[in-house]
């Protein structure tokens, strides 16, 4: 039987739009509080599955294979079909970002892994391709590649923030009450707690970083 | 073959308060546990969220008053009117209880970030009030028609 959270969904506060708060409505620690109401085998795949799709930056030398590990990981331990779809749906704007930033420096996809989920395949026979054959699954391909080419950074940080703040929202309406929704929450917090932690001189250094990936040549997914 | 037409006639009697009261538990619940978990976001109007999770009990008096309507002697002619009229009232008010715990959890959620909606947002848990009375009206009126 599904397990539904009416205690904690109602214990947690409503999230503003990301582009239009200054205050983060709930302290992490808090929120760590309130989520030890979640079963054990949920709190669990919730930290598993956070530590993967997590708005905050992953160490740079982490390798793809080892950002493969993680994800292969999650997908076999997973029980909730949405979560993958979660999971599935920030990998693969991880994977398209890295295959818009190499072929802007114009090069083709590297031989070997180089990104996770079920499009890699697709984008690298379609490389050619302005949208990678995808502009029905990704509609913001064009608007993305539009920000890389100005090499305005936050402005493309913002478009993969508000894509992935849509789609939470899109699953915690389809799932009132449900682990689905809890998760939602928590990450929609951490893209929240991401934006609002640019502050004036966080900002410059988050800038300096964001304008590196723009124009750097690595290729990890997390990059 | 008479002893189970038999039992089946008592199942009908007790059928709607048993089913009625097993549904407010769970909407009670449901409603309940989202008022607890509003109190921790709120610093007041506290006895509203209770009020509203309470809303699902409405069923069990509905099943009670039905049970006491169609109690009479058991017999192979009352029996399996009793057995239909009484079970199917008690399933639709177990489920009408389950699904307004549901809209008053929705409603107490709603309604803690933002308190002016805290009417229309019970509109919905009206509604299924609304269609539970349906069923005991015609559960009354139907059971005049079952053989004393």
């Amino acid at each position: 039987m599904k397990r539904r959270y009416y205690q904690l969904v109602a214990s947690l506060p409503a999230l503003p739009d990301f582009r239009q708060t200054k205050l983060l409505p709930m302290s992490r620690r808090r929120l760590e509080e309130r989520l030890s109401l979640l079963h054990a085998d949920d709190l669990d795949e919730l930290m598993r599955t956070e530590r993967l799709v997590s708005w905050h930056r992953q160490p740079v030398s982490r390798t793809t294979e080892q950002i493969a590990a993680m994800y292969e990981e999650v997908v076999a331990n997973n029980r909730t079909p949405e979560l993958l779809n979660i999971v599935d749906f920030r990998m693969n704007i991880r994977t398209l970002m890295v295959a818009l930033r190499l072929r802007r420096q114009g090069k083709s996809a590297p031989p070997g892994r180089w990104g996770t989920g079920p499009y890699t395949r697709i984008i690298e026979s379609r490389w050619a391709d302005a949208e990678f054959g995808l502009s029905a699954v990704f509609p913001w391909i064009p608007e993305a590649q539009m920000f890389l080419d100005r090499g305005d950074a936050l402005g493309l940080e913002t478009l993969m923030m508000g894509e992935s703040w849509k789609k939470l929202g899109q699953i915690s309406d389809a799932h009132p009450f449900g682990f689905e929704q809890v998760f939602a929450f928590v990450y929609k917090w951490d893209i929240l707690h991401r934006w609002l932690s640019y502050d004036a001189e966080q900002a410059r250094e988050r800038f300096e970083e964001l304008i590196l990936e723009v124009t750097s040549d690595h290729q990890n997914l997390f990059a | 073959m008479e002893p189970l037409v038999l039992t089946m006639g008592w199942l009908g009697i007790f059928a709607p308060l048993t089913l009625g009261a097993i549904g407010s538990m769970i909407g009670v619940g449901r409603g309940g546990q989202a008022a607890a978990g509003a109190m921790l976001e709120v610093e007041g109007g506290y006895g509203r969220f209770v009020g509203v999770a309470a809303m699902p009990s409405s069923q069990t008096i509905y099943g009670i008053v039905v049970m006491l309507t169609l109690n009479r002697t058991v017999t192979l002619g009352s029996s399996p009117g009793l057995f239909v009229l009484g079970t199917l009232t008690g399933v639709a008010l177990l489920m009408s209880a389950m699904a307004q715990g549901s809209a008053c959890a929705a409603a107490i959620n709603t309604s803690k970030s933002k308190p002016e909606v805290f009417g229309i947002s019970i509109a919905p848990a009206a509604v299924i009030e609304g269609f539970a009375v349906f069923v005991f009206v015609f559960a009354l009126v139907l059971a005049g028609a079952i053989p004393k």
